[in-house]
């Protein structure tokens, strides 16, 4: 809930200079409701796009192949275009306090995002762990077992096996079930980034080893990010901001290689096996 | 080579950043020479997860996938610099089913010198377990060469021995044979198949040898060991006679046709190298090849001595002394060659001694038990004598140069006397089946006058031998003769009314060849002889074979041409003609199914005697009609049967199912009744029927009688409206189960005979009508079939289409996609057959090209793709967005990636033509399609884009 804020934050922000004449593409604003929208009208997956359109010049740091990503990603969501949008021009446009968390927002809601749109398939989808686990909670308390000392009270383990303690079979049947939920739905970064990966290449299942080195640097990358929206508060200054460019460079290649066409990718390539082969 | 710089991570990582696609990844892996970016891929874990090999259940398919990190494996392993590394590489990957791996990590051990590629050898045990071993033989083979010439001589006979491992036969039987069962000689196999097996020993195994030296060789008689045990059914029993003289007469032999032949090829080879670079280890071979004991071994051995006998002196005398290897056949000739090998080295005693076994002499008194105990009586006294002077003479020549004077001039006098020695090579024993043979040519019968040859042929005896003169082989002379001057024996051919029958059907075959070729005779004595041979009676084969042979003379003659019958002869012929209507043959057993599969009655009838009459019966009918038409007598070709009366009531009587319940008499009514029509279109309307017969007891002669019919003729307007019920019961008849292979398919007949009427307006489209019937009963591949019979009409036409037969074939389309656009997974046969009339080229362009992308859009093909190719490729330059964007849509539907393939050429110019155009949308759809083709690996067509 915490990120969409940030999101509405950072669209609002956006738009408030924006000359709508130079708009590219429609904008849509964010729903006052928002904040009580699990998810926004706007992210239902289309149906995927196999084209991307030509790179258009937008201005400011969007150039040409920025323009092309942003435009890709548009195919699949717009309010993840913008936050591309919004994190490249943090990077080099605007020189907001702050930008570095705000970036991170950014770049983790397009790994954790992108994917499923691109692919047309769902995840497991996400567990309400805060009901389950009150009503678990609830459960306990009922059943007796909330009084705080009562480690103290349960019998200990004798020579004979470890302690029994007989409760209430929809207690364990509640614990039971959310641990199996929770396994079921826990979903592994690997899973999610192939599903980027194959969806854009139309590709096959049955070639994802191939393209495990791939994915394995999308999350080493992106993983960075990542782990900058959970570490504790840091001010801009504090983040080692070489690290931040080099990472955003990267996010932004790999992004690029599947947003333009496939020869235009083949010509990057090209001009690497020209130096590596030199 | 260029010094190649170490990548750094930053590079690393901006190229793997690129390579989010599968067709990237490979694409980079086989243009990446540098080999210095092992150590990063690897530590990226490029060498973790070799592919698996595919399986299409559905199929039965397996494919074996190319992995282009072990082919970068394979490159980078030839640097120096990184050879520790992609050893360790290719040790590390784990174990896989694909086979394609393993032949890059042979070639990664090729690379590697040899004291590092030792050791990845020592994994071709659980590379050869896959069972698929496709290229790999040949590269194994090369490195066991490789390692030999590297001093690594136990890893190469190691490898060696593992590749080369012999194995039981497979097919060998199980548990004790029966009484008079027959057994095949046992085949043991190698692990891989014969050819590579052959042709690991003669490109690679040199090598081994060159390096091993007596260890290769002792190597290669322990597999053939191998070999020759395991082709004995019991070989404790039979060591040590392995009949080697027999399946390999001949040492020296390169002609190899199995597995054993080929080691004892190279085990000789091998003994030859051996000797060629150290003579002196001649006694090192002799005891490698001796101590396996079995004939071919010895037969080695002495072959071996004959390459170098000045360094084995005492072996060679030893063996040349011994009176067993001296007397024992199956060494004759490995024997002889070490004896003319040796001549010089021979001492007078050892040559003494010889020389008393030779006078001794051929045991010719066995020789005279043997022959007398297979022919039955004694043999010649001068063949026996020449028997032991040939014998003396072929163990005396080797010597010839030591022999003493006397027994030289004794040698001299057998050459006088039996000949030179011969001097080919012993051969394999075979024998050959050249035919059978006459007495006398074609040509030879053809010079001797009329009577001299009746009178010859009824004196003449043929031989009781396998391979002597036979009746056969004169018919066959015979026939030739007569076929080629008919006439000549046409006049006097009552001459012949005695001789034996077999040679009558030789001559009468000769006569209908004639008649065929537009020879004309004439026919009076030869009519006469045929109804002669006619009213023999008789089940015998020779009777009813002549019966039938005159039934084809007939056939011949009442068909039109320079030599058919002439008209005063009707009488007569139609007299033999009744006679053979009325034949046994076929008898009702030709027609009961033998191993449940039915004979075909079309071919009974045909290959019996009234079957062939029943046709010669209608094309009497149509020769009296035809005579008719030259006489333009209007009013006998308008009477029918009137005028022929007497095929008329021999045609009711066969159509009596009691008096005739041949299902093949009954295919000749379908297979000709058109031409019934023809000849009396009342008659046949009121027979309808009788020839295809309602009645369900009877439906197997409807059935016949239809499937001729639809198979074997064009639907005319005239004869289509007698059967219209017959058409209406086939579409009711048709099923909508699988269909099986058939060689001759009514149901696909019906559909392109219902194609052609609607073709030509003979048929409409209405609900429920035949047409609509057959498309809603009929399985996919038929209703796909019918199109493609409308499409290849439609293409055939030359002249120009009337617009009403054009929007015919619209009307039915639409109404078909109306039907089938439903459902298209359940009409993929039907729409992709689209195919056919978009190929014709004669529809509107504008509507094919939109029902094409229809039909693409619905079910991704449209067959055959060769013609829609061709046909985008010619409509691209007026519709170049249309074009483009149909060929697109098929490359996208194409799912087994053969149709690029099948089309290149179409593409290129299609793209081509789009990105040329003025049209920025087509423009767009080619460079579109050129970066779809390249993400399937098709990039021949990069160029077009003008980077």
């Amino acid at each position: 809930m915490r990120s969409w804020r940030i999101i509405r934050w950072i669209r609002r922000w956006f738009e408030r200079d924006r000359n709508p004449s130079e708009a590219t593409v429609p904008v849509v604003s964010a729903p006052e409701s928002l904040g009580t929208v699990e998810r926004p009208p706007t992210e239902m997956p289309p149906p995927p796009l196999k084209r991307v359109s030509p790179s258009t010049v937008i201005g400011g740091p969007l150039d040409g192949r920025r323009a092309g990503i942003r435009n890709w990603i548009a195919n699949y969501s717009l309010a993840l275009a913008e936050l591309y949008e919004a994190s490249v021009r943090l990077m080099h446009e605007v020189a907001l306090s702050g930008r570095v968390i705000l970036v991170c927002h950014a770049v983790r809601e397009i790994r954790n995002r992108l994917p499923e749109m691109v692919s047309g398939t769902k995840g497991a989808g996400r567990l309400d762990y805060t009901n389950r686990v009150e009503k678990i909670v609830r459960l306990w308390r009922a059943v007796g077992l909330g009084d705080p000392s009562l480690a103290r009270s349960l019998p200990t383990a004798s020579a004979s096996g470890p302690a029994r303690i007989e409760t209430d079979r929809w207690l364990l049947v509640s614990v039971a079930k959310l641990l199996a939920d929770h396994g079921a739905v826990r979903e592994r970064p690997e899973e999610t980034a192939a599903r980027l990966f194959l969806g854009a290449a139309l590709g096959d299942p049955a070639r994802r080893e191939e393209l495990r080195p791939v994915i394995v640097q999308w999350l080493d990358v992106t993983g960075w990010f990542t782990k900058h929206v959970h570490v504790g508060l840091k001010a801009d200054a504090d983040h080692d901001l070489d690290e931040l460019r080099k990472r955003f460079e990267l996010f932004e290649m790999t992004l690029a290689a599947l947003a333009q066409s496939f020869y235009e990718t083949v010509d990057d390539i090209d001009a690497i096996l020209e130096e590596a082969n030199r | 080579m260029p010094s190649w710089k170490k990548p750094t991570a930053d590079q690393v990582q901006r190229a793997i950043a690129l390579l989010g696609h599968p067709e990237r990844m490979r694409y980079f892996l086989e243009k990446l020479e540098n080999p210095l970016w092992l150590e990063p891929l690897r530590d990226m874990g490029f060498f973790r997860y070799p592919p698996p090999p595919t399986r299409d259940e559905v199929r039965k398919t397996i494919g074996f996938p190319f992995w282009p990190r072990s082919k970068y494996l394979a490159r980078a392993a030839r640097e120096p610099e990184v050879q520790d590394l992609a050893l360790t590489i290719a040790l590390e990957i784990p174990r896989t089913e694909n086979t394609r791996v393993y032949e890059d990590l042979a070639d990664v051990a090729l690379a590697l010198p040899p004291r590092l590629a030792v050791r990845l050898a020592a994994e071709v045990p659980s590379w050869l377990s896959t069972g698929f071993l496709l290229l790999l033989p040949g590269k194994l083979g090369e490195l066991m060469s490789h390692l030999a010439r590297g001093a690594e001589i136990e890893g190469s006979l190691e490898l060696a021995r593992r590749v080369l491992a012999v194995r039981p036969d497979p097919n060998a039987p199980k548990g004790p044979p029966g009484e008079e069962e027959f057994r095949w000689p046992l085949e043991p196999r190698g692990l891989v198949d014969d050819y590579e097996y052959q042709q690991i020993l003669k490109k690679h195994f040199s090598g081994v040898v060159k390096g091993a030296g007596v260890k290769a060789l002792e190597l290669l008689s322990s597999l053939l060991l191998d070999a020759i045990r395991l082709s004995q059914r019991e070989p404790d029993r039979t060591f040590p006679e392995d009949y080697s003289y027999i399946w390999r007469p001949d040492i020296e032999s390169s002609d190899h046709e199995d597995l054993k032949e080929a080691l004892v090829s190279a085990t000789r080879d091998a003994a030859a190298q051996v000797l060629a670079s150290a003579p002196d280890q001649i006694h090192a071979v002799v005891e490698v090849l001796e101590g396996k004991g079995w004939r071919i071994f010895h037969r080695l051995c002495l072959w071996s001595l004959a390459k170098s006998p000045g360094h084995a002196v005492d072996a060679v005398r030893e063996r040349l002394t011994d009176k067993s290897l001296f007397e024992d056949e199956g060494y004759r000739t490995e024997y002889s060659q070490l004896a003319r090998a040796a001549v010089s080295l021979i001492d007078e005693a050892s040559l003494r001694v010889i020389l008393q076994w030779i006078d001794t002499g051929l045991d010719t008194e066995r020789l005279a038990r043997n022959y007398e105990a297979a022919a039955g009586h004694a043999p010649p006294k001068d063949m026996v004598e020449r028997a032991a002077k040939t014998w003396q003479r072929d163990r005396l020549a080797p010597f010839v140069g030591a022999l003493p004077p006397d027994w030289d001039r004794r040698l001299r006098q057998l050459v006088l006397d039996v000949g030179a020695p011969s001097q080919e090579r012993p051969q394999k024993p075979h024998a050959e089946w050249v035919g059978e043979s006459s007495p006398k040519t074609a040509a030879e019968l053809r010079q001797m006058g009329v009577d001299d040859l009746a009178a010859f042929l009824r004196s003449w005896i043929p031989q009781k031998s396998v391979f002597g003169t036979s009746r056969e082989g004169l018919g066959e002379q015979l026939t030739a003769a007569v076929s080629a001057d008919p006439n000549h024996f046409a006049l006097q051919a009552g001459v012949f009314h005695d001789i034996d029958l077999a040679l009558v059907r030789a001559l009468l075959y000769g006569w209908r060849d004639a008649t065929k070729q537009k020879r004309p005779f004439d026919w009076r004595e030869v009519l006469s002889l045929s109804e002669r041979a006619t009213v023999q009676g008789g089940r015998d084969p020779e009777p009813a074979w002549t019966r039938k042979a005159v039934a084809d003379l007939l056939s011949a003659g009442f068909e039109d041409g320079d030599a058919q019958l002439l008209r005063h002869l009707r009488e007569q012929a139609w007299r033999i003609l009744k006679v053979l209507l009325e034949d046994s043959d076929p008898a009702p057993q030709r027609e009961v199914p033998v191993e449940g599969s039915a004979p075909e009655p079309v071919e009974v009838a045909l290959n019996s005697t009234r079957g062939e009459a029943m046709h010669a019966a209608v094309k009497y009918g149509l020769w009296i009609r035809r005579q008719f038409e030259a006489d333009k007598d209007a009013v006998r070709l308008s009477a029918g049967f009137e005028q022929m009366p007497e095929l008329r009531d021999a045609l009711e009587r066969r159509l009596g199912i009691e008096v005739e319940p041949s299902l093949a008499i009954r295919s000749v009514f379908g297979q000709w009744f058109p031409w019934l029509v023809l000849l009396d279109a009342s008659w046949a309307r009121q027979r309808v029927p009788a020839i295809f017969p309602g009645d369900p007891r009877h439906a197997e002669y409807r059935r016949v009688a239809w499937e001729t019919y639809v198979t074997f003729c064009t639907p005319y307007d005239n004869v289509v409206s007698l059967l219209e019920g017959e058409y209406s019961h086939a579409v009711e008849e048709l099923s909508g189960g699988e269909r099986g292979k058939r060689r001759r398919d009514p149901d696909r007949r019906l559909a392109d005979h219902l194609m052609a009427l609607y073709w030509r307006g003979r048929l409409t489209l209405a609900p429920g009508n035949l047409l609509a019937n057959f498309f809603s009963r009929a399985v996919g591949e038929l209703r796909g079939g019918a199109f493609e019979i409308l499409g290849r009409g439609i293409a055939a036409v030359d002249e120009s289409i009337p617009a009403e037969a054009l929007a015919r074939v619209h009307s039915l389309w639409e109404w078909r996609w109306k039907v089938t656009s439903k459902s298209p997974d359940d009409h993929q046969d039907e729409l992709a057959s689209f195919g056919w009339l978009f190929g014709s080229g004669k529809l509107d362009p504008e509507w094919s090209l939109s029902q094409l992308a229809l039909v693409l859009k619905a079910v991704g093909k449209a067959e055959p793709n060769f013609l829609v190719g061709e046909m985008l490729e010619k409509l691209v330059v007026s519709y170049p967005l249309r074009a483009v964007t149909c060929l697109s849509m098929m490359i996208e539907g194409d799912r087994d990636g053969w149709l690029v393939l099948a089309i290149r050429d179409n593409v290129r110019t299609i793209i081509s033509a789009a990105l040329a155009c003025a049209d920025a949308a087509a423009q767009e759809e080619a460079k579109h399609l050129v970066n779809r083709l390249g993400e399937r690996g098709y990039h021949e067509y990069r160029d077009l884009l003008g980077r």
